[in-house]
């Protein structure tokens, strides 16, 4: 199946955004990097089971686009991130350190990061978009999460699935 | 509300902030217009004689207790140490050293290898402790010492004279490379204080022996000197992991009329990582400046992340292999292989191998 293009930016452009800032850490690269996602679906031949498998794809894409934006040597002239971040109109400074302290996270556990959390995406989910093996996604998952509760402490809550 | 599911609403909280201050609006009609750019990824075969390189250190932020291990190297590259393969690591390594009038000890850290490939961390301590401000082995005076330490941002050389230190240039790696059929060694290092670094060395081999002598050996220059100091650790590394192997054919021609043709791949899987090697003919020889590279994708053209290769060896007359190494992954009934020049921009197109 093939859903319409104009549908589908509706739907995830800005999850899209969020996942490339998240990744390149500059909203212009992350506009750059939601856009040309699009074209490439616009310019697959692609066909997909269901919506699901569209919206895994775009992420895909996305991140690999995000990673490949990070290697490059050409950036895009931009303010400096603390000045990005300290015009974001955050709720409260818990929300503004999280925010902070998660961009500071080593890229790799970043992305595992932020797909479980934010896009409410299961291990596998994680493994098949990143083309990693599930035990390295809880492996990233796991450190991610220590180094945020290094970190924030008490505002990060233990969430680490222990065996039993 | 469990731990998970108030960190996801933490969490939602903080980023919607950043869904909700950018208005992204994509035109469509100018979209459908745009070609598509496409980014190529420059990878540069590795040369048969060993190549080093540094690689820039981290934030201050995950600072190491004591010293930097395997774990930590690996968390500032694209290289994942799977969960099965973390209890692989060797950690307590006896080494043997000769006697030495050097200026520093060195200590064999950790180690871990598996059939493919060897990783190890060793410790260059000076002796004397105070004097020296202990870099990396390329680095200049005036390289910032955030390349490789988190206490300072200043220039090494700036450092070294604040503090009336000796700058030392701190370097390595095993010294048995044709014994243990290693090609190429990448090397990283991160400062644990002064006048102490740690180093990790990575790099694959051919040896397929579950037990391997291996010979590493650790230099110092000191600065003005023209002496360069040597200490050889040599212990024994054990290959605790398991490897299995599985062959992929193409069909006769698929890779379409081009100067090369892939004939077949080997997957080979441990827990550490997935190894892809491809064979292939090429008309225009096996020299480096050819630059026929592979990279493993997947049915949509997205590369698999690479964590290493190998240069072209001439496996026969005619026949060469090249080696992908990627983070542990499942490969499934098929495999993707894309052919590129990697000092150019073509990419030469993708072939389609079947698992035997």
């Amino acid at each position: 199946m093939r859903t319409p293009i104009e549908w589908l930016i509706n739907a995830y452009q800005t999850n899209l955004f969020v996942a490339a800032f998240n990744i390149c850490k500059n909203a212009e690269d992350a506009k750059d990097v939601v856009q040309d996602t699009f074209i490439a679906y616009h310019t697959s031949k692609q066909q997909f089971h269901d919506e699901q498998h569209i919206r895994a794809w775009l992420f895909r894409v996305a991140v690999n686009k995000a990673k490949d934006v990070n290697k490059s040597f050409w950036r895009r002239n931009q303010m400096p991130l603390e000045d990005y971040v300290e015009q974001l109109p955050f709720e409260s400074k818990e929300d503004s350190t999280l925010f902070e302290t998660v961009l500071g996270l080593p890229e790799k556990y970043r992305i595992v990061i932020h797909l479980f959390y934010y896009e409410d995406y299961s291990i596998r989910e994680i493994a098949q978009i990143l083309h990693i093996s599930e035990s390295n996604v809880k492996t990233r998952l796991s450190r991610g999460r220590k180094l945020l509760k290094d970190v924030l402490k008490e505002a990060w809550a233990d969430d680490e699935l222990r065996k039993k | 509300m469990t731990n998970c599911e108030k960190n996801r609403e933490r969490y939602k909280k903080a980023f919607d902030v950043l869904a909700a201050s950018e208005k992204i609006s994509l035109e469509v009609d100018q979209m459908k217009n745009k070609k598509q750019t496409s980014n190529y990824k420059k990878s540069v075969a590795a040369a048969v004689a060993a190549l080093v390189f540094v690689m820039a250190a981290g934030s201050g932020v995950y600072a190491a207790a004591r010293h930097w291990g395997i774990l930590d190297f690996a968390d500032r590259t694209a290289m994942d140490v799977p969960e099965e393969a973390v209890p692989q690591i060797q950690t307590e390594i006896e080494t043997a050293q000769e006697t030495n009038d050097t200026i520093f000890q060195c200590t064999v850290k950790e180690a871990l290898c598996d059939s493919q490939t060897i990783t190890v961390v060793y410790e260059v301590a000076a002796k004397e402790a105070g004097k020296y401000l202990f870099v990396p082995e390329d680095a200049l005076p005036e390289d910032r010492m955030s390349d490789w330490s988190t206490v300072s941002d200043l220039t090494a050389e700036e450092y070294a004279a604040g503090k009336g230190l000796t700058i030392v240039n701190i370097g390595g790696g095993i010294r048995n490379t044709e014994e243990l059929g290693i090609g190429a060694q990448s090397i990283d290092f991160l400062s644990v204080s002064d006048d102490v670094m740690d180093i990790c060395v990575t790099c694959g081999k051919a040896e397929e022996g579950t037990s391997m002598d291996v010979a590493m050996v650790a230099t110092a220059h000191v600065s003005g000197s023209e002496e360069v100091m040597r200490l050889q650790s040599d212990f024994v590394l054990q290959d605790m992991s398991t490897t299995t192997s599985t062959t992929y054919l193409c069909s006769e021609n698929a890779s379409g009329e081009q100067f090369f043709e892939i004939e077949k791949a080997d997957v080979i899987q441990t827990e550490l990582g997935t190894y892809v090697d491809v064979y292939y003919s090429n008309e225009k020889g096996e020299a480096l400046e050819n630059g026929l590279s592979f990279r493993i994708v997947d049915q949509t053209g997205e590369a698999y992340e690479s964590t290493g290769g190998s240069g072209v060896i001439c496996v026969e007359n005619g026949l060469y292999r090249q080696r992908c190494m990627l983070n542990k992954c499942e490969i499934g009934e098929t495999l993707y292989v894309e052919a590129f020049d990697c000092w150019g921009k073509e990419v030469y197109g993708v072939t389609e191998l079947l698992r035997e």
